[in-house]
């Protein structure tokens, strides 16, 4: 692993694997989501056209893993036709509280706001890591935040 | 400004993505209402959940992508290693052997040198003869 790769995984790592979380809610899947990302990263680099710009390459990677892993998952559970509830990681309080405000959301809302808060992306950032129209991205997260508005406002008055 | 319009533009506000007028305008709206205030606080400590929401992964993951990118971990049961050892310790247990048996046959050959040389003979082939005779019979006549 070159200085330069290491550089990149010390200055990414921890927006990938907290996207990862924050999605799947389990610590073991977010860690696995991450360890893939950066070695697809890695072994693509060089084939890597600059299209786009590296950071976005890398998040594209990392939401088409992050579903990938999500997918799998329901597969599995749906296999273990939930005898057993999954085991989701008990994250501390105030990530608890943003779990469960986001877990109202679905991913299609869940992503992009993922995206322009944790990593500060720019609207056409994101919607060239989602491969959409600048415009869905917008009116996606403007839907989101109202939607988290009202369930932070309702979660304070209980 | 309306409160549909300020809830619109609430999220763009606190981003401050808006032109200066309309940061204006929307401040001079939440200082008159209640119910916009009220989000527009709830909007706020959102943003705080998701700026402490930042967590590093565990020393694990990088230590696997290292593998995976061919950095081989420090292992002393490397066959190369392994190898190195073996031939290192075969040469130091040989190298011991052969050099205790020259310091062996140099003290028997320096203590029956010195027990002889002391015995008052006049004839040296008679001399020789009983030196020759006794290192045959302990196996070192080829040392002299």
């Amino acid at each position: 692993m070159t200085p330069e790769a290491e550089n990149l995984y010390k200055a990414h790592s921890k927006y990938v694997y907290s996207n990862a979380l924050r999605l799947l809610r389990n610590k073991q899947d977010a860690e696995d989501v991450t360890q893939n990302v950066f070695i697809k990263f890695f072994a693509a680099l060089s084939s890597f056209r600059g299209d786009s710009s590296v950071r976005t390459y890398l998040y594209r990677i990392a939401v088409n893993e992050i579903m990938d892993m999500s997918r799998k998952r329901k597969v599995r559970e749906n296999k273990m036709e939930q005898v057993a509830s999954p085991e989701y990681t008990k994250p501390q309080t105030g990530k608890m509280e943003l779990d469960s405000l986001l877990s109202k959301l679905d991913d299609e809302h869940k992503i992009p706001i993922l995206l322009s808060e944790i990593n500060g992306f720019t609207y056409k950032e994101i919607a060239e890591i989602l491969n959409l129209n600048e415009g869905t991205v917008k009116s996606r997260i403007h839907r989101g935040m109202a939607k988290l508005i009202a369930a932070a406002q309702k979660e304070k008055t209980k | 400004m309306t409160c549909n319009k300020t809830e619109t533009l609430l999220y763009a506000y606190t981003k401050k993505f808006l032109p200066p007028v309309s940061q204006k305008e929307i401040l001079a709206h939440l200082a008159l209402c209640p119910s916009c205030t009220s989000k527009y606080k709830a909007l706020i400590r959102l943003n705080g959940l998701f700026a402490s929401s930042l967590q590093a992964p565990s020393k694990k993951v990088l230590h696997n992508i290292r593998i995976a990118s061919g950095d081989k971990p420090f292992s002393l049961f490397r066959p190369a290693y392994a190898l190195s050892f073996s031939a290192a310790l075969f040469f130091c247990i040989f190298g011991a052997t052969v050099l205790f048996k020259t310091v062996k046959n140099n003290e028997i050959k320096e203590f029956l040198t010195d027990t002889y040389s002391s015995f008052s003979y006049s004839d040296t082939e008679e001399s020789s003869y009983i030196t020759e005779y006794h290192l045959e019979d302990i196996g070192l006549s080829d040392t002299i």
